[in-house]
This record gives structure tokens, sequence and C-alpha cells, in this order.
């Protein structure tokens, strides 16, 4: 069977009914649904019900923009015969800038998106979000931390003190 | 058909803000698998990983089981870099105490492998503990730098060179055993060493060694390594000598620019080297394949410097393999280019560094490039890129010769230090002969010379500024 990873379409379902075209070259992006496809290259309706369709459009978006992202810097190597490392750096330097404002997301689209980014297997969404979510820990006190992600605190009074004792130096000012 | 528009939803227009969730909205953070958690706190300093230990119930362990990355430093109070002896002549700081408690109750509290450890506050007696403690827990990246003074330095334990997890070690002022077995570091991938004295066998016993770093040692160094691909030589001190005898697999070697005048670096057998650099005017002698050029000894202190070139016929091949060659240009080293470049027939690219304007004294002139009859480079030269273009006539005559003769010549990047006028770009095009090209898709381009020109960007680390 000839196939043509640029024409061929694949539809996912997400959990929540809706239908997303797109083609096979985006679907395998996501590692999950390229192992689907390579156990049966005739499949061309996947059921996601893990994802709901806000998130399942977010994850495509991302795998769209980087596999448009791939395909420009193909080409460009191919038409000089040598990728430019200027190009290229400049090229990547737009990547991490969509990347980045893609990641302008409150903090539940965040942890949707870290689970479908896991589901699917998408290794760079993956690591993308939970870069994410690191820098909204770093560098924060537990309330700043618990007031961002809505993390209930259900620790006595005792508990805490007794946790904080034990590794002082966590919660001192080096400076 | 546009494979876009095929995206049935439409995707949202704008990006919503990133709007503060009512406050007592669910908390989907905590409800994320462990390993999740772990992977997020390990990208976070692990002083802040470990106050999450008071977030909940849920966080109070979750970071003592992520992969530690520790670096002493950030709890260097003086945040400054300890090995600026400059600034410790303090022999009792209450604060570095502190901070040596706090990285000492880190190992007592965390249970996780221990994936890096820099230690920079501890002395040498005191880093054995530490040392041993990580090889037990499958350090992968170990950088030990022993605080004091200088004075003394820290012999490294036996367990660590069995230590099967390690793959990257940094070392500054620390010794190796005296004997060393016939294997050690099973699995080292990366070795730098500063102010450490390199035992002879070192390097064939490290079986999986690919990336060399040895800084400030001055004693002879002759590589034989089946595994090593890239070198980095960075030497200050005189005297010093580096002779790649058998490296089959080695690809890169890079030296810095400020190597000193009586040191010697030799090539004579790397059949994979791709790329090379930064040859200078200031090593003493550089054996490149089958050629030798040699400063006179007579014109080390005396300007101008000569230059002796001699070629052996000997079995020794050309260094066919090399495609990126650096060269630091200064004054008087311009006339040993076409010697230099005819022992690289299969060169691609072209890297010069100016150190300086040479005025109008140009010792390079086209009976030069005829004495070394025909430059095989010149078939393959592709890029030229001159960091620090004066435009003076040193740069023009190289230039010239290279536009005239290099047939598949694509582009020249001339990184101007002085401001680029269209007059300057005018003048330099015509003396540069750009008129008479050899090579039709030859394109001329001006920059001006930053620090952060991404043109560079392969001999940056090896640049002082």
């Amino acid at each position: 069977m000839a196939r043509s990873s640029t024409e061929n379409m694949i539809t996912l379902m997400s959990s929540d009914g809706e239908e997303f075209m797109v083609t096979e070259k985006v679907a395998r992006e996501c590692t999950t649904i390229r192992n689907m496809l390579e156990d049966d290259c005739v499949i061309t309706n996947i059921p996601l019900p893990n994802v709901t369709s806000d998130i399942l459009s977010m994850v495509i978006e991302y795998c769209m923009e980087h596999v448009a992202a791939a395909e420009k810097a193909a080409a460009e190597t191919a038409e000089k015969g040598s990728s430019s490392a200027p190009a290229a750096a400049k090229a990547n330097k737009d990547l991490e800038e969509w990347d980045k404002a893609f990641m302008n997301v409150d903090v539940y689209t965040l942890c949707d998106l870290i689970l479908a980014a896991n589901y699917l297997n998408v290794s760079g969404l993956l690591d993308l979000t939970i870069q994410t979510a690191a820098n909204l820990i770093k560098g924060k006190s537990p309330e700043q931390i618990r007031k961002t992600f809505h993390i209930q605190n259900d620790l006595s009074l005792e508990e805490e003190e007794k946790i904080r004792s034990q590794t002082p130096w966590a919660f001192e000012k080096s400076e | 058909m546009s494979s876009q528009s095929l995206h049935k939803k439409r995707m949202r227009e704008t990006k919503p803000p990133p709007v503060p969730a009512h406050p007592d909205g669910p908390d989907l953070i905590s409800q994320l698998p462990d390993w999740i958690l772990h992977s997020i706190l390990s990208l976070v300093p692990v002083k802040d990983a470990a106050r999450t230990s008071v977030l909940s119930s849920r966080w109070r362990h979750l970071w003592k089981d992520v992969p530690l990355r520790l670096d002493d430093d950030s709890f260097n109070p003086h945040n400054r870099r300890p090995y600026d002896d400059r600034y410790y002549h303090v022999v009792s700081d209450p604060w570095l105490d502190w901070s040596r408690k706090a990285v000492s109750s880190i190992f007592y509290s965390h249970h996780g492998p221990i994936e890096s450890l820099r230690l920079s506050l501890f002395y040498p007696f005191q880093m054995d503990r530490f040392v041993e403690t990580a090889v037990q827990r499958g350090i992968r990246e170990l950088n030990l730098v022993p605080f004091d003074f200088g004075r003394d330095t820290f012999k490294l334990p036996l367990s660590l060179l069995f230590c099967n997890t390690l793959h990257q070690l940094s070392l500054r002022r620390c010794t190796f055993p005296q004997a060393l077995l016939p294997s050690i570091f099973p699995n080292l991938r990366e070795l730098r060493l500063d102010s450490v004295p390199l035992p002879d066998d070192l390097l064939s016993k490290c079986v999986s060694l690919e990336t060399l770093q040895i800084s400030n040692y001055c004693q002879p160094i002759s590589i034989t390594s089946q595994s090593l691909r890239k070198i980095v030589y960075d030497l200050v001190s005189s005297r010093a000598e580096l002779i790649i005898k058998d490296a089959p697999n080695l690809e890169s070697l890079m030296l810095a620019n400020e190597v000193t005048i009586h040191s010697k670096v030799k090539v004579l057998d790397a059949p994979k080297l791709q790329r090379l650099g930064f040859i200078n005017a200031n090593v003493g002698a550089i054996q490149l394949g089958r050629t030798l050029i040699e400063r006179h000894e007579e014109s080390l202190i005396s300007l101008p410097p000569t230059f002796l070139v001699n070629v052996t016929p000997c079995r020794m091949n050309l260094l066919s393999s090399v495609k990126t060659l650096a060269i630091k240009m200064e004054r008087y080293f311009e006339k040993t280019i076409p010697t230099i470049l005819k022992c690289f027939p299969c060169l691609e690219n072209l890297d010069i560094m100016k150190y300086e304007g040479n005025g109008d004294d140009c010792y390079l002139n086209e009976d030069m490039w005829e004495e070394e009859g025909s430059l095989s480079f010149l078939d393959h030269l592709k890029s030229v890129i001159v960091k620090g273009f004066w435009g003076d006539q040193c740069d023009v005559e190289l230039l010239r010769y290279l536009v005239v003769h290099g047939k598949v010549l694509q582009t020249i990047t001339l990184l101007c230090s002085r401001h680029i006028t269209k007059k300057f770009v005018d003048i330099k095009r015509r003396q540069i002969c750009i008129e008479n090209r050899a090579s039709s898709n030859l394109a001329l381009v001006f920059f001006r010379d930053t620090k952060e020109n991404v043109h560079f960007s392969l001999w940056n680390d090896m640049i002082y500024y």
C-alpha cells in the first residue's frame, strides 16, 4: 500500500466526542499514536478517551507548529546544501518564543496538558509543561506555591514546624 | 490542499490570559502521579524542592526521592565563586560553617540517587565522606574544587575510580592515586582537569572516555586513546606539550587561543579529526601530520619572529579528514598560512580570528602561495569567516587569493571590529577582487563583530575576551 505521510489524514476523537482531522505526520508526533499506526497502518480513526477537546486542540496546535518548524528547517537545508548556523539559531529561538507564548495558560490547563502529553507521549510537550510547572515553584515560598496551584494544606502547625526544623537551610535566606 | 485547514475544530484564536482560577479550585497538581511531580522537582534547585515538603502531606517526602542535583555554591553565603582565592583569607567564617552544615544535612535527609554534585566549600580532608556517599548513591556527574587557598590537593579515593555510574568528572587541584589498576572509570564519558597531574596511563585505561579537557597543566601529555572524540587543551603555562599519538576516533581538537610561546602541539595520528583550532602564532611548534612549523628559537624574544617549516617525507598522511580549521592570525604569522592550509587538503570551513590590525605591513603575497604548488583545499573550501576583520593589507591579501582561487566558495563572512560604512564595504569588495571570483555562488557578507554573534560560536569557549 502506497503511503504518503504528508497526505494521509487521521481522525482523532476527544473524550467529549469532538473529531479532529490531522495529517499523519502531525499525529505521529504523539508516540502513542505512532505506535498504533505502526501496529496497524490502515487505522484512520483513533478515540482518545483520556483527553478533552480543549486540551486535544492544544496538543495538536503544538504538534503542528513543531512539524512545520522541522519541515522548514529541512527545506532550508536541502536548498542550501547545509544549514547555516545563524539561520538555525534564529529558527530555534523563534520556536522557543512560540513555546513560551503557548505556555501562557492557567495552572489547570497546565496540569491537563502534562497529563495529555504524558498519555499521548509527546516528549517535547511533556518537557515543556514540566519545565513550566517547575518555573512556578522555583524561588517561591510555600505560601506562594500553595496559592498558585490551590494546594490545600492538611498539615497541622506542629507538623509544619517540625518539618521546617528538620531542613532549616531550605527556609533560611542565604543573603 | 493545505493540511492545516483540515483541522476541523477552530484553533483558539487568541491565547487565554493566565486567569487566576478561583481560589478554592481543585488541587490538580497534587493529583499528578509521583513520577511527574518528581520530574518537576528535579528541575528546581534542591533548596526550592525541599521547601515543598511543607505544602501538604502529599508533598511531605516527594523531594527526597528526586535525583539530587546539588551545587554547594548555591549555599555559598558570599555568593562568589569559591575559587576566587582573594576572598578567602578568613579562617573561620560562621556563614560558611552554616553553609557546610546545610550541605551535609541534605546528604542525611535525602534518599534518592545523586545525579550531580559540585563541592567547592569544603577542605580536602572533608571531601572523602561526600565522595564515598555519592559513589554509593549512583553519582553521575561530580565536580570537585577543594576549598583551600590552593595549598592542599584532594587525593581521590579508590572507590571513585571504580564507580560505574560516573559519566562526568571535573576536578581542580586533585590527585589520582599512585598505582592505577588496569581499568578505571568504566563509564566515564567526560573528564575535565584543571591543575591536576595526569598519570601517563590514565587515558588508555578509561575505555569510555569521549571528551577530555585539560587546563593549567604544564607537563608533556601524550594522547593514546581508542575512545576519545574531543580534546580541549586550555593551557596558560609554558613548556607544555600535547602529542596526539594515536587517537583513531578523535574528531575535535580545540586549543585555547592563549597557548604560550614555548609550548608544542603535535598531531601525529588522528584519522577522523574534523575540527582543529586555534592554530596560532604563539605556539613554539606545531606539527600537522608531516609538516612541522616551528618558531625560530632566536625569534622567541626578537621581532619579527621567523617560522621554520620542515616537511618530513614520512609515512604520515596529510590531515585530509579535517573539515573545519581555526587560525588565530597575529602579526607576522600570516606568511605561514599557505603552508598551514596545504596540510588540510579537504578543508571546507576556515575560521580566522584576527587579533589586531596589521597595518600595511603584510608578509603574505602571491609568491608564497605559488611556492606551495597545487593547493587542493581550494577545490573544497566553502566558507571563510574572519572575526575581527580590520580590512588591512593582510586581510585583503589573504581573502583576495581565496576569492580568486576558491572554486566552490559559498560565503565569506566578515565580522568587523570597526564601524561598517557603505564606502568601507565598497572599497574592501574592490580590493578583494570580488569581480574576479572563481565561484559564481560566492556571497560576501559584513557583520558588526559582537560577542553575541553566532557565526563564531564553535570557538567561543576557546576565546578569552
